[in-house]
């Protein structure tokens, strides 16, 4: 083979090679919401944050996995608080827990109970994510609605009588996650 | 031997269960066996795991925006200055250190959601437990009565007039209830249930009620019954400390920062704690909330810090300042913290993080973004670059200086931390107790004894000279110097006559050396805009509409 074939396949190697090798973007089953999305880096997600809180439309949260804040004003029923903040593995997003609830909820005011925002929260996930959500009765959590598109899977449960509970979380990392915890807890074999 | 759930354990397992309802990657629409009242609440164990429930929203005491907040801004303890671009939020922050309360304030709805949040758990349990024919439940009852009656305390300490709600099934919008009314009902429900809690100080009863910690929640009704009925009950508020102190298990840790390391669970002194943990029950978040975000690479955070709560100087001059704090003289920073200056080296200045920073490698910390110094020291970063938390504040708005401020560290902070601490937040403690018994002598005239008091809590603080002499003014300070950050000042304040103080100057802002007088409306916070809105028959705070 002379020395120019060499070079052409080198060339034709490097491409195929370039092209399985460039980081593919968000797809759309990988979004969570303001174009958060699972397996975002952890620096992105602090720079979008910084973005989105010069636009005003977030804020400091309380903290621990509210550290973030967003308020709805008109979208639901009455005005509703948003907190979330992500779980970080290997520096990207594995999971998205979202709490819902209304701002004026006081255990007297029933229809700003959880157990009603959850059916708003609800349908809102429907025209967003799409309206396949599936119904599972939990023992102590009640109803938990949960969908699962790609690596992406949501649930959907109240939390108490005051907050709705959303929690995003990548599957693909998750089942790593496991495999990885049964490897190390494997009873050592023992012949007697 | 029965073997009996630390309440730690089931906070987080209680975390664990948030997020963990549906884990498999393989998915089935499965109803699981159904948990009634019928099968489940039948052991010490089950009842325990109940409990957590309402144990667990103690947990938004260590974050930002909630009733920890409220309190500590409001005193001349903390502030948060504008830095530029960074913590204006709106002014609500402002508004909390300068006085000017607004109903529509945020942070008070939090406050309100995390109280009327924990009542309605401790209710709901209770209606729960009562439905059982179980003779267990009676005692389970009386420590959620005991938890609801600390949630209704500081309901009335901070807001005053509130609802009293204690059905849990009841469907009825309440009214307000007079603040009179909320003490009564505290007072009679811990009347009742203290005969009936647990003595025990072990992991059986940790972060749980005891009835020392009920003790305590009494003490401090009582110190404080002048401010919230207007009838001083000096004598009662003695003898419930005097029986924390003669006959509980508590007795003063040698060293006051052993309180406050990440592992507090040893602590002799602490009555009521409520167990934080990084990773399962998290929510305390001091380290991300005072820490600049540079201080990252000190503690080789997991995350940066959001460089926001301050302490107020007068208040950390209150520790080095001889006049006020006598003792051992050594080498301490104040003012600009260009170099150390002498002034008292108090034992508990470990509550502070002042001076030069560094990273975990030795090197020095620096702030790429520092503000040009100008020669007042006011406009600019006196030191460039390099980051020393100073005492001084430069302004509260609009440009604090970013390393202004010493830094709350009464916690330990842990290298490596995320952004949860897993120190134990301590709710009441002995040195409390000690305090508030000589403070109640004093009142009643027994000044002598009262002194031996406080001095016993300066004897242990480490290289201070005993006060000759008590005066309202330097039991205040000693208080203060004690209890930093632990939710008592604005009360102390109150109770001393001196909330409407102005404590710093608010250059440039033209305020009156008095911003209130005692008794003012401004002792009382404002019911917040969206209950009125969402409930008429609330009514306001008087001084607010």
């Amino acid at each position: 083979m002379n020395k120019q074939k060499i070079n052409q396949w080198l060339g034709i190697l490097f491409i195929i090679v370039s092209c399985n090798t460039i980081e593919k973007g968000p797809s759309e089953s990988d979004q969570i919401f303001f174009d958060f999305y699972l397996g975002m880096k952890q620096k992105d997600f602090f720079d979008h944050c910084t973005e989105l809180n010069k636009q005003e439309i977030i804020t400091q949260g309380p903290g621990g996995t509210t550290s973030v804040e967003h308020r709805i004003k008109d979208k639901f029923s009455s005005e509703v608080s948003v907190r979330f903040f992500p779980t970080f593995i290997d520096y990207k997003i594995f999971e998205m827990p979202v709490t819902y609830s209304f701002i004026a909820w006081a255990p007297w005011n029933r229809q700003f109970w959880a157990e009603n925002l959850l059916e708003e929260v609800l349908e809102d996930y429907k025209k967003v994510y799409g309206d396949d959500f599936k119904l599972l009765n939990h023992p102590t959590q009640g109803k938990v609605y949960y969908k699962i598109d790609g690596i992406r899977r949501i649930n959907l449960f109240v939390k108490d009588e005051q907050f709705v509970q959303a929690v995003f979380t990548d599957l693909k990392v998750e089942k790593r996650l496991k495999e990885e915890f049964e490897q190390n807890n494997k009873p050592e074999y023992n012949p007697n | 031997m029965k073997k009996i759930l630390n309440i730690k354990y089931v906070l987080i397992g209680l975390g664990l269960s948030c997020f963990t309802v549906i884990s498999c990657v393989d998915l089935e629409e499965e109803v699981f066996s159904q948990v009634t009242a019928d099968n489940f609440f039948q052991t010490d164990e089950e009842f325990i795991s109940a409990l957590g429930a309402a144990y667990s929203s103690l947990g938004g005491l260590g974050n930002h925006s909630g009733l920890w907040s409220i309190n500590e801004l409001a005193s001349d303890e903390i502030v948060i200055s504008t830095k530029g671009g960074d913590w204006f939020d709106g002014g609500v922050l402002l508004q909390l250190h300068q006085h000017e309360f607004l109903p529509d304030n945020p942070f008070f709805q939090n406050s309100w959601n995390f109280l009327f949040g924990g009542i309605n758990t401790c209710n709901r349990l209770i209606f729960s437990f009562e439905q059982l024919d179980n003779p267990n439940s009676a005692a389970f009852i009386g420590e959620l009565r005991a938890l609801r009656a600390l949630f209704y305390y500081w309901a009335l300490d901070a807001f005053g007039n509130v609802p009293l709600v204690t059905d849990f099934t009841s469907t009825e919008s309440p009214g307000t209830t007079p603040r009179q009314e909320v003490y009564n009902f505290v007072l009679s429900e811990l009347n009742e249930v203290i005969p009936l809690l647990p003595t025990a100080k072990d992991g059986t009863t940790y972060g749980r009620m005891t009835r020392w910690a009920a003790l305590t929640i009494r003490m401090k009704l009582y110190l404080n019954a002048e401010v919230y009925v207007g009838t001083p009950q000096w004598a009662l508020a003695a003898a419930d400390a005097e029986e924390i102190i003669n006959s509980g298990p508590y007795s003063l840790m040698p060293s006051y920062r052993d309180n406050f390391v990440i592992n507090n669970a040893g602590s002799t002194e602490n009555i009521f704690v409520y167990p934080y943990d990084k990773v399962f029950a998290g929510g305390f978040n001091w380290v991300m909330m005072t820490l600049h975000i540079a201080s990252q690479s000190t503690f080789n955070l997991t995350q940066q810090p959001w460089n926001g709560y301050q302490t107020v100087e007068e208040f950390y001059n209150s520790y080095v300042d001889p006049e006020i704090n006598p003792g051992v003289q050594g080498p301490v920073w104040k003012g600009l913290a260009l170099e150390q200056s002498e002034g008292t080296i108090d034992g508990r200045l470990s509550n502070f993080l002042v001076g030069p920073q560094f990273r975990a490698d030795g090197t020095r910390l620096e702030d790429p973004g520092v503000e040009p110094f100008d020669a007042t020291g006011r406009n600019g970063d006196p030191d460039g670059p390099p980051i020393t938390f100073m005492p001084y504040l430069n302004e509260i708005w609009p440009q604090g200086l970013r390393q202004a401020g010493a830094r709350i560290a009464k916690y330990e902070f842990e290298m490596g931390g995320t952004n949860n601490m897993s120190n134990d937040f301590v709710i009441f403690r002995l040195s409390d107790v000690i305090l508030s018994l000589a403070e109640a002598r004093f009142r009643l005239g027994n000044t002598a004894e009262a002194l031996a008091l406080v001095n016993q809590i300066r004897d242990r603080a480490g290289n201070l000279d005993p006060f000759t002499t008590l005066t309202e003014e330097n039991l205040l300070a000693e208080r203060g110097r004690e209890m930093y950050v632990e939710m008592t000042r604005r009360q102390d304040l109150i109770r001393f006559k001196k909330y409407g103080d102005a404590w710093w100057p608010f250059q440039g802002m033209n305020r009156p050396k008095r911003v209130h007088q005692p008794g003012s409306h401004l002792e009382l916070f404002p019911i917040p805009e969206p209950q009125l809105l969402a409930n008429p028959r609330l009514t306001q705070n008087p001084g607010y509409n």
